[in-house]
This record gives structure tokens, C-alpha cells and sequence, in this order.
């Protein structure tokens, strides 16, 4: 079940569009998805578009802190935020967000990547499949790799408020 | 927390609480039918297993 809160409109001279954030809760408790974008003539948040904002820095810490502040006002729950790199564009932006702040950041979350993993079966030739016969990819969580290739980016990227 | 981003969050705080209350409005969800991650993990027992390693992932990532 998607829960909504207010979204919040960038204003910026410099940009083309602007963005408005949708924090929703789907299937995993305590973890919350994060979804940004230009709101399209049906009034949804349209979180596929490419950002052409020239001030990226002010998506970037808009971001941030809209998550930073949904993660203090509950910050007795424990939640972690999440944002999808659902296209190479946008997972390059969060990668490189992480990445370049993260002495910065390190002192206001703690930030996990997600990759996409398929199980390599017993027989040594085959994966793991679903019913449909396609491989059954299965996300796995490690601590964010700084020293990784930034070509090599994590399919998403989540974040936690620090202790 | 450093005091110079400490002060940028003040701030930030600041500018929130003085803000216009039109700059908020309600949207729909995305139109997109749901994250990643969301649609990766098909049940209970998926979510549970995923929850374990992603409290592991984030004490890794407090050292």
C-alpha cells in the first residue's frame, strides 16, 4: 500500500521543469521507496523522465534532504529510504551523488547498494528459473562500494539515518 | 555532525517551516506500477530474507 505525503516543487530558474517527490511504502515494512519527478497531465509523478534540470546539485540535495527530513520525523521507526536506478541515467545520478558526497554524507546516513544476483544451479550449466522459465533474479544488499567503477553502477541505492 | 552541514540543515529546517503552504500539493503515485525492488521480491519469505541482508548491509556499512 502506497502511503503519500505532501510532494514538494523545486523552484529553479534554471529549470525546465519542476520536480515533485512521492515517498511510498510497497511490500517491504520499514523501507520506503522514493520517487521524483515532473508531475504529467494525469497529476502522476512521472519518475522515468529524464531529469533536465542544468543545476543538478539542487536535484541532488533536494533529494537528499526530503529524504533526510521524512527519515527524522520518523526517526524512532528506523526507516530506510530508497531510490530506484531504473534506467542507466538516473543510477548513474545516484551513484554519483553517493559517491562524490560521501564524506559529506557519512556524517547523515549510512548507504547500502543493491544488485540484482541469479543462483548458478548444482549441474554447473544451468540458473535458477521461474515458472515461466525466465532467470530468477533476486536483489542483494552490500555496504556502498566507494572504491567500485563508477561504469558499474548498483541497480538501487538505499540510505539510513545514522546512529 | 560536522558543524558546517549541521548548519545547512538548519537552515534547510528554517526554510521548511516557513514554507508556503502552496508549495505542497497531493499527486498520485508514480505512474510507473512500482519499483525495482518492489517488484523483485515476490513474498513474504523473499521480504524477510531481503530485510535480514539489508540489516547487514547497513551494520557493515556503520564500521
Amino acid at each position: 500500500m502506497l502511503r503519500l505525503i505532501p510532494t514538494i516543487g523545486i523552484k529553479s530558474a534554471k529549470s525546465t521543469f519542476d520536480l515533485y517527490f512521492v515517498i511510498g511504502n510497497k511490500l517491504l515494512p520499514n523501507v520506503y521507496n522514493l520517487a521524483f519527478g515532473p508531475i504529467g497531465e494525469d497529476g502522476e509523478i512521472d519518475d522515468q523522465v529524464v531529469v533536465r534540470h542544468k543545476d543538478i546539485n539542487l536535484v541532488f540535495s533536494s533529494v537528499l534532504f526530503y529524504a533526510y527530513f521524512f527519515l527524522l520525523a520518523n526517526e524512532d521507526k528506523g526507516y530506510s529510504i530508497g531510490v530506484d536506478g531504473s534506467n542507466d541515467i538516473r543510477a548513474y545520478l545516484y551513484h554519483r551523488m553517493f559517491n562524490y558526497n560521501s564524506r559529506e554524507l557519512a556524517d547523515m546516513f549510512y548507504i547500502v547498494g543493491v544488485d540484482w544476483y541469479v543462483r548458478l544451479l548444482r549441474n554447473g550449466t544451468d540458473i535458477e528459473r521461474d515458472r515461466e522459465g525466465y532467470a530468477l533474479f533476486k536483489p542483494r544488499p552490500e555496504c556502498f562500494d566507494l572504491e567500485r567503477n563508477p561504469a558499474d553502477l548498483y541497480r538501487y541505492y538505499m540510505f539510513s539515518l545514522t546512529d | 555532525m560536522r558543524p558546517t552541514i549541521k548548519s545547512k540543515v538548519d537552515a534547510i529546517k528554517a526554510i521548511a517551516q516557513k514554507a508556503d503552504s502552496s508549495h505542497f500539493r497531493s499527486a498520485k503515485p508514480p505512474r510507473t506500477s512500482g519499483d525495482s525492488l518492489s517488484k523483485a521480491i515476490r513474498d513474504e519469505r523473499e521480504a524477510a530474507i531481503f530485510q535480514e541482508e539489508l540489516k547487514l548491509a547497513f551494520k557493515q556499512s556503520k564500521r
